[in-house]
């Protein structure tokens, strides 16, 4: 197993570049997640750890050992492909076996691989079968399969289950999440869905743009956002965002926002009177009742999902979302009056997008 | 929604056009093939022999070395095929997977190449081919006909590659497979329905092709068939029953190769169409 180190990297396609000097140290055996927008640059990095990419400035090592000038055959990794890119002419087995007959290894090692590759991602029934005879959480079973009897330094994920239904994604990311911690091989994942990434990750690579956001254990990155980016890409349903001024009377903190709205803060709140802010509260952190400030608003619009209660409600300066436990009896039309948990708001530099943090 | 009646009789009657129109030549070509000699040039014609003999198949067999044409056709007919396919490989490959300076024109250009007729090629050719002492040989004839026919392939290769998702390759390369092996372990065999589609047009042009064997063959025994067919016709009388049972003859190889294929064929024009 072994560590990947990126330092510096940049990637350019002619004169345009897409990647900005990106920095990340992926330990051994962790199991990091990039994530982002389409387009910010996640898959284009994993490409240039794979070797399927040139890298256009720094340098990405495998294990200790630079890589650049590797091709991607000598670098020990293995890739599962968004698209699975199983060999659709050759069978279970074969597609299993291809990079080790490739090798030249022994016919009975083959086997033997090839056969506890099937036994650990129960593919053993479908070892004669042709690609096109399995389903979608098959065919990604046996990508991983052929992943898996390579025994390489490096698991590369490709956005590998944006092609399945939801209950299968969600079924696949316990087997890939279980499989991670049996194998204990280093894994870089790619996956537009900021709920994959909080659910898998080790620690979580954001990046938007083609540069990294911010890199951190999930809940670190969902608690305690570094940008507003970050603040608004994590998190389901997202984080409500009002812009407003910061103000100071007495004791008192609030931010006041468009059309007068009064938008409570803890005293303790970092920054001056008078600084322009963006004011962040996750839809959780709303509760109905309670003292101190609140959100006088009118519900929009109910969505019940059983298990919780999402309320979309119109203020004088936006709409804001609050999510509940279980059920919430409002109907829409109706007058609410959401109370922020103060110490669950989040403030921003308006023009920098960072997070303010107390001096 | 059910058509009305008067719309599948005006199909029913395009078809029926269509279909006389298509295959009365052919008709005209078997009926022909089995009457005397005397008959084949009788006037009003007959629909069908009033005598039905095999004679011009006999003459044209034992007497006339068709035989031996039927063979040379087959190995130059084949040969194009084979080489035209081989290299369309390597170069409908290049074209499909690597962005190059130069790719578009390159492409533009091969194609260009068709719109050239091939008359005005024969005069170079000629030359070429005397100059590297290939005149009048089967190779010599191989290697022309397969320079007409390879840019269609290259063509028709790089589009079926085109359909296969590069993602395909870039596993292999993952895999530890070099380009070599990428291609024909896993590119190739995904093709392969229009690699033979491919190689059925080729061999069909070089089956049916008069103007280059006219031109760089001059020895009877290499012959081929289409050039032994303009053979029967003489400066004095034309053997219309021979002819006609030379190209009846000539047509069984297209046509089984057709309906041997014809699943690949199909399979092989709309695969572009139709993804898994």
């Amino acid at each position: 197993m072994a560590t990947v180190d990126i330092r510096s990297v940049r990637k350019a396609f002619d004169a345009h570049e897409v990647i900005h000097g990106v920095s990340v140290l992926i330990e051994d055996r962790e199991f990091v997640v990039l994530v982002g927008p389409s387009g910010c640059g996640k898959s284009t990095l994993l490409r240039m750890i794979a070797g399927l990419e040139d890298i256009t400035l720094g340098e990405i090592a495998i294990g200790g050992r630079v890589v650049n000038d590797v091709r991607a055959k000598e670098r020990d990794i293995a890739m599962v492909f968004q698209n699975y890119a199983l060999y659709p002419h050759m069978s279970v087995y074969k597609n299993m076996a291809f990079s080790l007959r490739l090798k030249g290894m022994d016919r009975n090692e083959i086997d033997e691989r090839v056969r506890h590759a099937a036994k650990i991602l129960n593919l053993g029934e479908l070892l004669d079968r042709q690609p096109r005879q399995l389903s979608g959480g098959q065919r990604q079973r046996v990508a991983m399969g052929r992943a898996i009897v390579r025994n390489p330094k490096v698991f590369l994920f490709d956005e590998p289950l944006s092609n399945l239904d939801a209950k299968l994604r969600v079924q696949m990311r316990t087997e890939i999440k279980d499989l991670h911690l049996r194998l204990g091989a280093t894994t870089v994942y790619v996956t537009h869905d900021q709920l994959e990434a909080m659910t898998m990750a080790d620690r979580i690579v954001v990046m938007s743009d083609g540069n990294v956001e911010q890199i951190g254990a999930p809940l670190a990155l969902y608690d305690h956002p570094d940008n507003v980016f970050v603040a608004g890409f994590l998190g389901s349903p997202a984080m409500n965002f009002f812009k407003g001024t910061l103000r100071r009377t007495g004791g008192e903190a609030w931010v006041e926002g468009a059309d007068g709205l009064r938008l409570p803060l803890a005293q303790n709140a970092p920054g001056q009177e008078g600084r322009p802010v963006v004011y962040g509260i996750r839809p959780e952190h709303l509760k109905v009742g309670g003292d101190g400030g609140f959100f006088e608003c009118r519900v929009i619009v109910v969505e019940t999902t059983g298990s919780g209660t999402q309320v979309v409600a119109e203020t004088p300066a936006g709409r804001i979302t609050a999510a509940f436990d279980g059920r919430y009896p409002v109907r829409p039309g109706e007058s609410l009056r959401l109370h922020p948990q103060l110490a669950n708001v989040h403030l921003f530099d308006a023009t920098t997008t960072l997070r303010m943090r107390s001096a | 929604m059910r058509k009305p009646a008067s719309v599948w009789i005006f199909i029913y009657g395009a078809l029926a056009v269509m279909f006389v129109y298509n295959l009365l030549p052919f008709f005209w070509m078997v009926i022909s093939s089995f009457k005397s000699e005397m008959e084949a040039t009788l006037f009003p014609a007959t629909l069908l022999p009033d005598v039905f003999t095999t004679e011009a198949y006999e003459k044209m067999w034992l007497q006339e070395g068709f035989l031996l044409y039927f063979k040379n056709s087959l190995i130059v007919s084949l040969s194009t095929a084979v080489l035209s396919s081989l290299v369309g490989i390597f170069a409908g490959y290049g074209f499909s997977r690597f962005r190059f300076r130069g790719r578009l024109t390159l492409m533009t250009l091969f194609l260009a190449t068709q719109m050239i007729p091939g008359v005005l090629l024969v005069g170079p050719y000629f030359k070429m081919l005397t100059i590297f002492n290939m005149y009048d040989t089967l190779s010599g004839l191989i290697l022309a006909q397969t320079s007409i026919t390879l840019p269609f392939s290259v063509w028709m290769i790089k589009g079926y590659m085109d359909t296969v998702p590069i993602e395909i390759d870039q596993a292999a390369e993952v895999d530890g497979a070099s380009r070599l092996q990428t291609m024909f372990l896993c590119i190739v065999p995904l093709v392969l329905p229009g690699l033979v589609a491919t190689m059925i047009f080729a061999f069909l042009l070089s089956w049916g092709d008069l103007l280059w064997a006219l031109c760089l063959i001059s020895d009877p025994n290499k012959q081929t068939m289409t050039l032994g067919v303009t053979q029967l016709v003489g400066q004095f009388r034309v053997f219309w029953s021979e002819i006609m049972a030379a190209t009846v003859i000539a047509s069984v190889i297209p046509a089984t190769l057709y309906l041997l294929l014809q699943r690949y064929l199909v399979q092989g024009f709309t695969e572009a169409a139709v993804k898994e």
